[in-house]
């Protein structure tokens, strides 16, 4: 086991080593940095000087080194439009985010993982149909737009929660409803067919023939060996959710990183956005070594190969 | 007499062995191609010229619409419709263009991987990874704040974020397809590594690529869209889908159709799609249900 994790933590360092890089490559497109920073009119004298200061003259391997270093001590540079450190405007925003998520996360399971068992185990029946029209329609969906007609149904005309902003308990419905509710669609649908496939099986036959419960004979033989892919995908949900919160917390102005990076972009503020997508990145990684370790623990035959 | 018979059974065998694809998903499908195509013909209005002494005209069936605008019009007084329909194109070129891109470069490398094994595989198994455990969304807010926002950037994350997809697929039906004795033989008749993996691999991969690139269009769709609606994507004044959910937010409260009509589409075509998907796997390839 000792093992198996030490090479899941090296997998998401290189993830993490490969981010950097890529984040590293974009910004550097940019053209050059000094250029935007100091504007058209400065003299060369002044360009180089603040060159050679941000260490923009050295071979760019030293350069891409520095960043990475710079990066673990947390060191983004200074937001231009705040003035302050960039990584501190991004951790500000950090709860919120999770917050977000967290919560979609659970209410995701929380409606997909029931309606997904009992849809395979009452195959063909009303709830089945109902769960599968549920989830066409739900892939289908855009996110932010479900959220915008939530918004205009909930907010507008019914007036029972705020469109936006955070804060009290029913600023958090409708955004963690619009999050939650788009990966619930994909849960319930894996769900269901995993299940499909495990009450096919002898030993759930056998299960029944002992005169187990019904109750036991789902949750506890069958589900419990039908939920190992679901697990798999719950991780990469989470990552998917990481996606998806962008635009979710752009359309209820929800005060996260996802639309502080999307700010940072239109005011031009690279630092904040290079601070943001790594911070981000890092929590994918994390949430990609959490479901690596859970997965072993659930499946030993995984730990040994 | 018989002659007669014969063909009435011919007839018969062709319309009853075929499993049509389901009528209304295919109209609908049908429609989005036909506006792509010929868009610029069947718009009543210009798609980025307004009439500011129309704006925000309901759809027809509410009060104060005008028979001209079916659709209504936006806050600058452009059709709705005619947007629309513009929108189709710029949908359809970036989604098949990315699923394009994306399952060719996919099934080269997972090829690749799979046929060589060692340490070819190894190499394109952590680069999935990677590429996997990299926010797709937040490249295409960096790519829009280092080059600008573009119909080009679309197509890059669609890329970036669908290629593991093909690339694994590709490389588990490659382990498989090697052991096959056809393989062998080819390998004893002399030929190289190159002419087995076009010639004698590469076709019987074809069912299945194309399986998941029908099943990812309608992502490609949805992916889209959101970019736009986050201004990294297709830059206003083309009239993207996405765009045009986000032009409508400021006027949400007052005229609900600029946002809610864009989006009705979105979701019909983006549905329809997926159930054509279903349809190809299953005549394709039934096997693939867990795609």
């Amino acid at each position: 086991m000792g093992r198996y994790i030490a090479i899941a933590i090296l997998r998401g360092l290189l993830s993490l080593l490969f981010a950097s890089l890529v984040v590293f490559v974009l910004v550097r497109a940019t053209g050059d940095p000094v250029r935007i920073l100091m504007g058209t009119n400065a003299s060369p004298q002044d360009v180089a000087r603040v060159r050679a200061h941000l260490g923009l003259d050295r071979p760019l391997a030293e350069q891409y080194l520095r960043f990475v270093g710079n990066a673990l001590r947390g060191d983004f540079g200074r937001s231009i439009p705040f003035r302050r450190p960039a990584i501190d405007l991004v951790v500000e925003r950090l709860p919120a985010t999770v917050q977000l998520i967290g919560l979609s996360f659970v209410l995701s399971l929380a409606i997909a993982l029931p309606l997904g068992v009992y849809c395979a185990v009452y195959r063909g029946s009303a709830l089945d149909y109902a769960g599968r029209t549920f989830a066409a329609l739900g892939q289908a969906i855009p996110p932010f737009w479900f959220g915008l007609v939530l918004i205009l149904v909930c907010a507008v005309h019914l007036r029972l929660v705020p469109t936006c902003g955070r804060g009290t308990l029913a600023n958090l419905v409708l955004p963690t409803v619009t999050l939650g509710w788009y990966f619930a669609v994909a849960l319930m649908r894996l769900t269901r067919s995993s299940m499909l496939d495990v009450l096919g099986t002898e030993y759930v036959k056998l299960a029944h023939m002992k005169g187990l419960y019904e109750r036991q004979v789902i949750w506890k033989h069958a589900f419990r060996n039908a939920a190992l892919p679901v697990v798999t995908f719950a991780g990469l949900l989470l990552v998917a959710m990481i996606n998806a919160a962008v635009t979710v917390e752009v359309v209820f102005a929800w005060p996260g990183v996802g639309s502080l990076i999307v700010e940072s972009v239109v005011s031009r503020d690279f630092p904040t956005v290079q601070a943001g997508v790594m911070l981000i990145t890092a929590l994918y990684a994390l949430s990609g070594l959490v479901v690596d370790v859970m997965y072993g623990y659930l499946d030993p035959r995984i730990r040994v190969s | 007499m018989g002659a007669l018979l014969e063909s009435a059974f011919a007839i018969r065998r062709f319309w009853g062995d075929r499993r049509w694809p389901p009528p209304f998903p295919l109209l609908i499908v049908v429609l989005f191609l036909f506006s792509a195509i010929f868009g610029p013909l069947l718009a009543p209005h210009s798609p980025t010229e307004g009439t500011l002494a129309k704006r925000l005209l309901p759809p027809v069936g509410l009060d104060g619409a005008e028979a001209d605008y079916i659709l209504g019009t936006d806050g600058q007084g452009r059709d709705i419709l005619s947007r629309l329909i513009h929108g189709a194109r710029i949908t359809l070129l970036v989604s098949v263009a990315g699923i394009a891109v994306t399952s060719v470069l996919g099934t080269v490398i997972g090829l690749l991987a799979g046929f060589l094994g060692g340490w070819a595989d190894f190499i394109a198994m952590r680069v999935v990874d990677v590429s996997l455990s990299i926010p797709g969304m937040l490249i295409a807010v960096l790519l829009a704040a280092v080059f600008g926002a573009s119909a080009t950037n679309v197509t890059i994350v669609i890329v970036i974020v669908l290629w593991p997809d093909y690339a694994r697929l590709v490389r588990g039906e490659t382990l498989a397809l090697r052991e096959q004795d056809y393989v062998a033989l080819a390998r004893v008749a002399g030929c190289s590594n190159m002419t087995i993996m076009r010639r004698h691999i590469l076709p019987n991969l074809v069912p299945s690529v194309l399986v998941l690139a029908s099943l990812h269009v309608g992502l490609a769709i949805v992916l889209e869209a959101s970019l736009s609606f986050l201004g990294v994507g297709v830059p206003p004044p083309s009239s993207s889908w996405g765009l045009l959910i986000n032009e409508g937010r400021g006027v949400l409260e007052r005229a609900w159709w600029v946002s809610m009509l864009p989006g009705l589409v979105i979701a019909l075509t983006v549905i329809s799609l997926n159930m054509l998907g279903d349809w190809t796997r299953d005549r394709l390839d039934p096997t693939l249900r867990q795609l």
